[in-house]
């Protein structure tokens, strides 16, 4: 009988079954063996220590490869560094889709433009960005700040950006900062030890993202700034939708934005950081300019009433106070240019900036490039 | 998710074990909180005089009893009375002389044993069953289940504390005279959640030895640990995003596999059979190592056992600890094979559906067992026909006949796998999609990754079976071996996915 016919027992190795060679007959451990054992464990804990912290420590000062939303973009803009004066647009997913900054170098041939849009972010992420960027001696000769009014939002909790600029992405000096800005310092400094003391854990999307991304799923690659042109801007795939396309995703946003809108308020945290990024900038003689990107008629109609020209208002202020241009470009395109409202089709994104170059970077070089 | 978290429990009244559930919020070996809970436990035990080896026994009883109260104080509570009653009735057995009067202090240490496993675990399972029987009889069934939490580990102690009566009162072994010895034969935490399932004779003497520390233990639970967790991490769960689907949704073949094409859900089939023997293989391959590491030895419970050429050695391979209780204490009870053709497959297919409703209170999992009874008659008829035919039998045990066995065994068994989950009517889902050969959605994840997973165990498997890695550890020097070590928990960290899972097993 097979499988339940009563077997002889057998006397059990303590051990893999691959470790029965270190017992010698009588049972006994040769002192030897004993030895080896324990430089084995100490040798092994040692190494997974001293990986840790050695990866902990080089992503620590490389911001590049603990947060490849801005590593990939980093390296676009390196690439293309060659003199010209450097026209540079923060912004989110909106910016990213918006801003063809290919088409303003086709029109200003004496001014490299790039596009540094990442999804999700708002005046506090471009304030971190910024300053990776001023530590790289990346200087703009004009840097276009675009605000994404949700990312206003300034809740009990915190803002709302802390949900996407998480303490991984984060260097200790940053995490201070963003803290600053309302940020809960017990997650984001916990996340951020993680990253230091287990990067392995931490970061392991950061690293499989890049070394093998087909293992992980999709939205956890960071690819948002690989998937780019050399230029940073992206479009989506397809670029045309049906009705009921759009009035799909129109709801999705919708129920993406209706709530936050409702805590978003252009007096919050977030606010002050756009005030301090713009002071920095004036500080380090950057000419800046603060954008306030289309919006579908339905989309508008998500807002409280008054909302948007109340934060509207509120960033001219803040720019014109911080010696800034602002440029409210909320009404510029039509609803089919919007693919859910928000995020433009290319030739939406064309649009936008051929009238952004014709109205806010031709005049800041009109005496030299063009 | 095929099987839902196990976590969800009421809140204890007591602010000390509320507190205890912060510090301890799941009882997964591979998570930090253990990991220093762990560390203390351990840190404890050596650090005590090895001469107060008793001290050192109720230390690992208070420690294995707050392992449990972290999860739910009154469970904990209800688990320690029944032990302390298993031990009283056991000095009571072993004190009577009178053959009636063993069999039923036996029989009533059997009968409370089952009689809780009953009511937590098969009582709204025998309800429900009873209510659909008068459904269909045209009565309704008005029957109320009831809403109640499961102990966890419970089909494990229960079996341990039942065949502790049993070896008692056969005589194999003396009652224990030793209260603390015995809480840590049911309690000790590395087995109490999800076995290895371990018998009074193998543990209760390691309880009375005086423990020393020793490299060599300390280096082989080391690599036990590293293994489990390596099996659990970076294939177990890798494997569930192929079966479960992604989050936040969880839609994955195995759940919606209306929606996939019929490749896919094959591929998910597979991943499932390779998932749940990392799954389980790791959470043993764990406890093993922390009881190593406390100086206590728990036998192996699983063999390579997709290297097996049939499904009787399958197993032998599988689940060890669970395959000999069955069949020592019920197999052989009800006749073993002894009493001819017919007898014996009678008592193979019972006491395998039996195995299958240990495993859960669902038709489901006693029809995964009865797949597998099924599975076995099938074997021993056909070996004692290929017996007869003597140019077959030497084609089968050849070199390729080997590996052909070894694809129909897995092929057998993770079809079998389809049936192992809660619900019967996801299985016919499953099944009717995998032979419907129409198109539908891909994986969620590039099936690369699970392929090279595949291969990758399988190699691993076979590096193993060959003594190729045994060669590698007896010979390989230190920094090489603590090298390997530092690596194999890196990668594990490193693969592991977005969302840990529990472990398969800790919801029987």
């Amino acid at each position: 009988m097979a499988i339940l016919a009563p077997a002889p027992r057998k006397r059990t190795s303590i051990s893999l079954p691959l470790s029965a060679a270190v017992w010698g007959p009588g049972g006994e451990v040769p002192s030897k063996r004993r030895t080896q054992s324990a430089r084995s464990v100490l040798i092994g804990l040692l190494s997974l220590v001293g990986f840790h912290l050695g990866f902990g420590a080089y992503a620590e000062h490389n911001p590049k490869r603990k947060d490849p939303t801005f590593g990939d973009k980093f390296d676009k803009l390196a690439a293309r560094s060659d003199g010209r004066p450097l026209v540079l647009m923060l912004g989110s997913s909106r910016t990213l889709l918006g801003f063809h900054a290919g088409q303003v170098e086709g029109e200003l041939p004496g001014v490299r433009a790039f596009n540094f849009g990442t999804p999700a972010s708002g005046p506090i992420t471009h304030r971190v960005y910024l300053r990776r960027l001023l530590d790289a001696e990346v200087v703009p000769a004009l840097l276009l700040i675009e605000v994404l009014p949700p990312a206003l939002a300034d809740g009990a909790d915190g803002p709302g950006e802390q949900l996407f600029l998480t303490g991984e992405r984060l260097s200790s000096s940053e995490v201070d900062l963003v803290a600053r800005f309302g940020f809960r310092e017990d997650r984001v400094r916990s996340a951020w030890r993680d990253s230091v003391y287990a990067p392995a854990s931490a970061l392991r999307f950061q690293f499989l993202g890049r070394a093998v991304p087909s293992w992980i799923p999709w939205n956890l690659r960071g690819d948002w700034s690989r998937n780019t042109d050399a230029h940073g801007w992206a479009t989506p795939p397809r670029q045309t939708v049906t009705p009921e396309e759009r009035y799909e995703r129109t709801a999705n946003a919708d129920a993406e934005y209706r709530a936050t809108l409702a805590v978003t308020t252009p007096e919050g945290r977030p606010m002050r950081a756009l005030a301090e990024l713009l002071a920095l900038c004036r500080e380090r003689g950057i000419r800046t300019r603060v954008i306030a990107m289309p919006e579908a008629p339905t989309f508008r109609r998500l807002y409280p009433d008054g909302l948007s020209d109340r934060i509207a208002k509120s960033l001219e202020v803040v720019a014109n106070a911080n010696g800034a241009g602002f440029s409210d470009a909320r009404h510029w395109l039509a609803e089919e240019d919007f693919y859910d409202g928000h995020h433009l089709f290319r030739a939406g994104a064309e649009g936008f900036t051929r009238r952004l170059t014709a109205e806010a970077i031709r005049p800041h070089f009109a005496g030299g490039a063009k | 998710m095929l099987f839902a978290a196990s976590t969800s429990r009421p809140e204890s009244e007591f602010a000390y074990f509320r507190a205890l559930r912060e510090w301890l919020p799941e009882p997964f070996f591979q998570t930090q909180p253990f990991l220093i809970f762990f560390a203390v436990v351990a840190g404890v035990y050596w650090l005590t005089p090895r001469r107060w080896k008793t001290v050192r026994v109720w230390w690992l009883v208070i420690a294995s009893f707050h392992f449990y109260a972290a999860w739910s104080a009154e469970l904990a509570f209800l688990v320690g009375a029944t032990t302390v009653a298993d031990f009283l009735l056991a000095r009571l057995m072993d004190r009577t002389a009178n053959p009636r009067g063993r069999r039923a202090i036996l029989l009533t240490s059997i009968g409370m044993n089952l009689g809780i496993l009953a009511y937590f675990k098969y009582k709204n399972f025998f309800l429900g069953s009873l209510n659909a029987l008068f459904e269909t009889a045209g009565v309704p069934g008005s029957f109320d289940t009831l809403n109640i939490l499961i102990p966890f580990g419970i089909s494990f102690y229960t079996f341990e504390a039942i065949s502790y009566a049993v070896d008692v009162y056969r005589g194999k072994i003396k009652a224990e005279r030793s209260l603390p010895h015995f809480l840590l034969f049911i309690l000790f935490f590395p087995h109490l959640v999800a076995g290895p399932i371990v018998r009074a004779g193998d543990f209760l003497k390691q309880t009375r030895r005086i423990k020393r520390w020793n490299w060599v233990r300390v280096q082989v639970g080391v690599q036990h640990f590293l293994l489990g967790v390596f099996l659990k991490l970076a294939i177990a769960d890798r494997m569930a995003l192929f079966c479960d689907g992604l989050p936040p949704g969880y839609d994955g073949p195995l759940h919606k596999p209306g929606d996939y094409s019929t490749a896919s859900v094959w591929l998910a089939v597979m991943a499932y059979a390779l998932r749940i023997y990392a799954d389980f293989a790791g959470y043993s391959h764990m406890a093993i190592g922390l009881a190593h590491l406390l100086g206590y030895r728990l036998n192996k419970n699983f063999d390579m056992p997709y290297l097996a050429p049939n499904v009787a050695e399958f197993w032998k391979r599988w689940h060890i600890s669970l395959s000999s209780w069955l069949r020592d204490y019920v197999y052989i009870p009800l006749g073993g094979n002894r009493g001819g053709t017919w007898a014996t497959n009678r008592n193979l297919m019972l006491t395998m559906a039996l195995g299958g409703l240990w495993h859960g209170a669902s038709w489901s999992y006693v029809l995964w067992g009865v797949i597998h009874g099924a599975l076995l008659i099938g074997h021993r008829q056909f070996r004692a026909w290929s017996e007869t035919q003597p140019t077959l039998k030497a084609a089968l045990e050849s070199g390729l006949g080997t590996v052909l066995r070894i694809a129909v065994t897995f092929a057998a068994v993770s079809f079998a796998w389809i049936f192992f989950r809660p619900d019967l009517a996801g299985s016919w889902a499953v099944l009717e999609r995998m032979f419907a050969f129409v198109p539908g959605k891909p994986l969620d994840l590039n099936n690369r990754s699970l392929w090279y997973t595949v291969l990758f165990v399988l190699a691993c498997q076979v590096i193993v079976r060959f003594g190729v890695w045994q060669r590698i550890w007896a010979k390989a020097p230190p920094l090489a071996l603590g090298m390997g070590y530092a690596t194999c928990l890196t990668l594990a960290m490193l693969l592991a996915p977005p969302v840990g899972k529990t472990f398969i097993y800790f919801t029987f």
